[in-house]
């Protein structure tokens, strides 16, 4: 998906909080979102003043500060929201550390929301932050916004932005961000298919991360391990390494990553029972949405190879109720897709992908379209190749996931 | 500012009570006919717009806007789905500027908002000089001079340029080489020499309101920049200085090939 673009008088991008006015316009007021992208934008304007130095009037402080507490507390948004509403932004203080880590915050909580197109506008009036020049978070900024162009299929952007990154931080010799680069930009060549690469950066990285401080970077370099190993349809090797990162996981949020990947591959082994139970633990525990998401799209694909239509329809029912960010959504419809085709159900199954492709026409996903397009062209149901395993190789991974 | 610059509000009955208490030299009007009519019998400096007014639309603003390109659009809606609905029509065709109804429409804030959106519109034949220079630069740094020129105040220096730029510093000192910039640092000094010209001539703030807003340190360091980039000190300009006169006399200091054409011209002409 592309970011909506603006294009000013002058025939370049204004790219002020258009993600936002976009996403404004698309819903509905009584909807709980709505409100929440509301409060997120009038937020980012007074941070936009406050970078301007023009001093927004108290009343209006106040108002989107109550406007920010009237938001369920349910609201994953509400408390980064809260708390850049605690910051000098508001308060007429000087104090920009806390305001870019408070707007950083908040970025990440709509990444967390799989809204990356807005995360895309606060990371930008984070970047509009005077006092962010030669500042620490700089690196880490350009990094997040490469992995949200990542998650936009805006590919040679991200790679500029994290090769950005990089730059800082190796000139500010902090291994730590310089690493998280290296990641990005071993995820972003996976991606690519060029697999043979991402091996050699996820092993450099490994070798460069032995420090103690730096567990959660091996973590994370184990973890892109095992997606290659997925990618290869190697899902024996893939479960043994995410095995791996999560013994050396610290962060909850990745832990939960690893597990929905881990859930995936334990499909593909056919290991059914333990797939579930690790999925749904997914479903119902992790913070980041879109995580939550890809986790209740495996289910659906375990419960279509299972064959229980009762427990498919259960979830594709809590799914479809959930209002989506553009891209979980046509996400989602690609799935019932494939999923109702693995039922044999090919009427739903076209249906459904019809609704795929219309969702990724109006928003821009290339791959989607391509493999939506050619699941279309297939008349009779397909499941999905299965490798397969010696009995004992699946023992073995029973064994070690009895250690989770 | 508003005893002296016009201000057309084209606006529904709803949002007229707290636009006339901020701005009470407003002339309101109620249907686009009357606020097209106003607009070519005022010299009016600026343009605030309810999208929610019946007839409002893209095509007709854009109209407006090529028959009027230095008039100021502001749109003024309140925090809801419909007038963000048409909003959205208004801004993905380039009418960026907006003030929220309860939000933004305080005496003082409006004031600024609107001031910046005049001095913005108002720079663009020179901010398209500027950028022409840049024709084979990458978007995202043509993008990035252009919010410099429209918010000066966020730029110091060249790393500002880069960083919203989202380039290396050294990217960008390539691309400006090859525009033919002779100097970073005076082209960020231009975007706000250039907004400090507009709102000297806008209304009367003192040099050092002028400078306090666009981010100098003191009044002292703007006059540097004025008499570098122009000859001229902010209190010549506030005297009057030739609005031409003023802006050649920045691009021929950023620009060398500008400047190299001036030279060759008054030498030709000598």
């Amino acid at each position: 998906m592309t970011r909506p673009l603006v294009i000013g008088p002058l025939g370049v991008e204004q790219s002020a909080l258009c993600s936002f006015w976009e996403e404004l316009q698309r819903r509905h007021k009584h909807d709980l979102p709505w409100e929440s992208v509301a409060a997120g934008l009038l937020a980012m304007r007074v941070v936009d003043a406050h970078s301007d130095g023009v001093p927004v009037a108290a009343d209006a402080t106040r108002r989107i500060r109550e406007q920010v507490e009237a938001l369920s507390p349910e609201e994953s948004t509400r408390t980064t929201l809260i708390a850049l509403s605690d910051t000098g932004a508001f308060l007429r203080g000087e104090p920009a550390d806390e305001l870019i880590a408070a707007v950083f915050a908040y970025g990440r909580a709509l990444e967390f929301e799989g809204a990356w197109a807005l995360a895309v506008d606060v990371y930008d009036v984070c970047l509009r932050i005077p006092q962010l020049d030669a500042h620490p978070m700089l690196a880490r900024l350009y990094i997040r916004l490469g992995r949200c162009y990542l998650c936009l299929e805006s590919l040679s952007r991200a790679s500029e932005l994290i090769e950005l990154g990089k730059e800082i931080a190796i000139a500010a010799e902090n291994l730590e961000v310089e690493l998280l680069a290296e990641m990005a930009l071993c995820r972003m060549a996976a991606l690519r298919g060029n697999l043979p690469q991402a091996e050699r950066l996820a092993d450099a990285v490994l070798a460069r991360a032995q420090a103690p401080e730096l567990r959660s970077i091996q973590s994370r370099a184990v973890h892109e391990r095992a997606t290659i190993a997925f990618y290869r349809s190697d899902y024996r090797t893939s479960v043994m390494l995410d095995l791996e990162a999560l013994r050396l996981c610290l962060e909850p949020t990745e832990a939960w990553r690893i597990r929905s990947d881990m859930g995936g591959c334990l499909i593909l082994l056919g290991l059914l029972d333990e797939a579930r139970r690790i999925t749904w633990s997914v479903v119902n525990r992790s913070p980041e949405r879109s995580v939550r998401v890809g986790a209740q799209l495996n289910l659906l694909e375990l419960e279509a190879l299972a064959g229980d239509r009762d427990a498919f329809e259960v979830i594709r029912q809590g799914l479809l109720r959930a209002p989506l960010p553009p891209e979980l959504a046509t996400g989602l419809q690609h799935q019932l897709g494939r999923a109702f085709l693995v039922l044999g159900d090919v009427e739903h199954a076209r249906e459904h992908l019809r609704r795929a492709l219309t969702l990724a026409t109006e928003f821009g996903f290339g791959a989607i379209i391509i493999e939506v397009d050619e699941l279309l062209k297939q008349t009779h149901a397909r499941a999905r190749s299965r490798a397969v395993y010696s009995d004992e190789d699946v023992a073995q991974i029973r064994t070690a996931l009895a250690t989770l | 500012m508003h005893a002296r610059v016009g201000v057309v509000a084209l606006l529904t009955d709803r949002g007229r009570g707290r636009l006339l208490a901020a701005l009470p030299h407003a002339m309101i009007c109620g249907s686009c006919l009357e606020a097209e009519r106003q607009l070519r019998s005022d010299n009016c400096a600026a343009l605030i717009l309810d999208p929610c007014v019946p007839g409002v639309t893209a095509e007709w603003a854009q109209g407006l806007r090529s028959e009027f390109p230095l008039i100021a659009f502001v749109l003024y809606a309140e925090l809801d789905p419909l007038a963000f609905a048409r909003m959205a029509e208004l801004m993905r065709n380039g009418f960026a500027d907006v003030v929220l109804r309860g939000y933004d429409d305080t005496p003082s804030r409006i004031t600024q908002l609107l001031e910046d959106a005049i001095a913005r519109s108002r720079d663009q034949r020179t901010v398209e000089r500027v950028i022409e220079q840049f024709g084979g630069a990458p978007a995202a740094l043509r993008s990035a001079i252009v919010q410099m020129f429209s918010h000066p105040n966020r730029f110091h220096n060249v790393h500002d340029l880069a960083r919203i730029a989202l380039m290396s510093i050294r990217a960008v000192f390539r691309h400006l080489d090859a525009a033919g910039v002779s100097s970073g640092r005076r082209l960020v000094a231009a975007a706000r020499v250039l907004r400090a010209y507009q709102l000297l001539r806008q209304h009367s703030p003192t040099s050092r309101e002028v400078a306090r807003r666009l981010g100098y340190a003191s009044a002292d360091q703007m006059c540097v920049h004025f008499t570098e980039l122009t000859g001229y000190t902010p209190a010549q300009v506030k005297k009057g200085v030739e609005e031409t006169d003023f802006v050649d006399r920045v691009i021929a200091s950023i620009c060398t090939r500008t400047a190299d054409a001036a030279l060759a011209a008054a030498e030709l002409s000598v």
